[in-house]
């Protein structure tokens, strides 16, 4: 006996297809009303599930998170730069705007504090101007070639240090916070 | 050096900052967070959508993965709550057979058409009845069987207890058996015409 073909049971009238059905209903050989316990539906199902496999990404997938991971921390150092940034410059303009504020307050108020507070930055400035006086002093004292010699050292100084804050900075890997 | 130890050297300098690290970390655990996306939404765009942003909000969080807990544990959870977000906020779609793509599964050594044809259907058939499910007695069931996690593991990842994973575990294989024996009950016409018809010719002669 041949298998029927899919052409052959395509072309199986409707009439006749419903009474095969009925009848494959009502024959038990086909299976039709048999009662099935849970255990053997969970067995069923379990044989089901045992046969699935795990669904596999494209292969391009990592190669696109990495790349998605990279411009999130670009972004996250980015707010974190505005957001120092802005922290800043509200901080001198709070403090630049109450000390103008404060001092005008206390101008028009005239008050005896004014000319003690003026007082005080005069004596800094003064200070500051003994200061700088006395360096320039030490500074003609010191014979000539001393004193190019202690520039070569400064400027010898000021290079190890850039340099060992550069090795340091390689050294460390990008910081990230949430 | 073992498979955990270099694992928990690439989570070390990952919470450090270190990309390279947690690429490695993405290429050992793609397979599963995709694997559990695409079983949760039912399409492999969702997933793969999901599945990216399961890693983005790992790496966002690094510093608070607790080293006391699987990282598997800790990336599986992040993923579910993700994907059951997702599925109660309506984003996930009804996917068509179209979508079916057999060649994102795991190659078979030896493919022959007629296996390749079964596993499709077997496949679909496991999409449809993972559909009739709710979102947390599809998740059990996913980390039940495909990820073969213990019942602690899943009520740790799930938030809940044991008991209440174990039920759950119960009413979802419940609700896909009925569901099974409802579509066996209910087999295309033309599957029935050629059995009957085979049966009945075989008696007759």
């Amino acid at each position: 006996m041949s298998h029927p073909g899919p052409s052959d049971v395509a072309n199986v009238p409707v009439r006749e297809t419903k009474r095969l059905y009925e009848r494959r209903l009502a024959d038990p050989d086909l299976g039709a009303g048999q009662p099935v316990s849970e255990s053997e539906s969970f067995a069923e199902l379990d044989e089901l599930l045992a046969c699935a496999r795990l669904a596999e990404p494209p292969s391009h997938f990592a190669a696109q998170v990495m790349v998605c991971v990279a411009r999130r921390h670009s972004r996250q150092r980015t707010v974190r730069l505005v957001r120092r940034v802005m922290t800043v410059v509200v901080l001198l303009v709070a403090m630049i705007g109450g000390t103008v504020w404060l001092l005008s307050a206390v101008r028009a108020s005239n008050a005896p504090i004014v000319g003690g507070i003026s007082l005080v930055f005069e004596q800094i400035a003064a200070i500051l101007q003994t200061l700088a006086v006395a360096i320039g002093v030490i500074a003609r004292a010191i014979p000539g070639r001393a004193t190019v010699l202690l520039g070569v050292w400064i400027a010898v100084a000021a290079g190890v240090s850039a340099l060992w804050c550069a090795a340091v900075a390689r050294v460390q890997p990008s910081r990230v916070h949430a | 050096m073992g498979g955990i130890d270099q694992e928990r050297l690439w989570v070390l300098r990952a919470q450090q900052g270190d990309q390279e690290a947690f690429a490695s970390i993405v290429n050992a655990y793609q397979g599963p967070v995709y694997n559990l996306a695409y079983r949760m939404l039912g399409s492999s765009g969702d997933a793969e959508d999901a599945a990216q942003e399961v890693f983005l909000r790992a790496y966002s969080h690094m510093e608070s993965y607790d080293p006391a807990r699987k990282f598997s544990s800790w990336i599986l959870s992040i993923a579910s709550h993700y994907c059951i977000d997702r599925l109660r906020r309506g984003h996930g779609r009804q996917v068509s057979l179209d979508e079916f793509e057999p060649d994102r599964w795991l190659p078979d050594p030896a493919p022959r058409p007629e296996q390749t044809a079964l596993d499709r259907d077997r496949e679909e058939q496991i999409r449809r009845l993972l559909a009739t499910l709710p979102e947390q007695h599809r998740l059990v069931i996913v980390l039940r069987y495909w990820h073969d996690m213990s019942y602690e593991e899943i009520a740790q990842i799930t938030s809940t207890t044991e008991s209440a994973v174990k039920s759950r575990l119960h009413r979802a294989r419940g609700a896909m058996a009925d569901a099974l024996a409802n579509e066996a009950r209910r087999q295309p016409v033309n599957t029935v015409v050629e059995r009957t018809v085979e049966h009945v010719t075989s008696r007759a002669i």
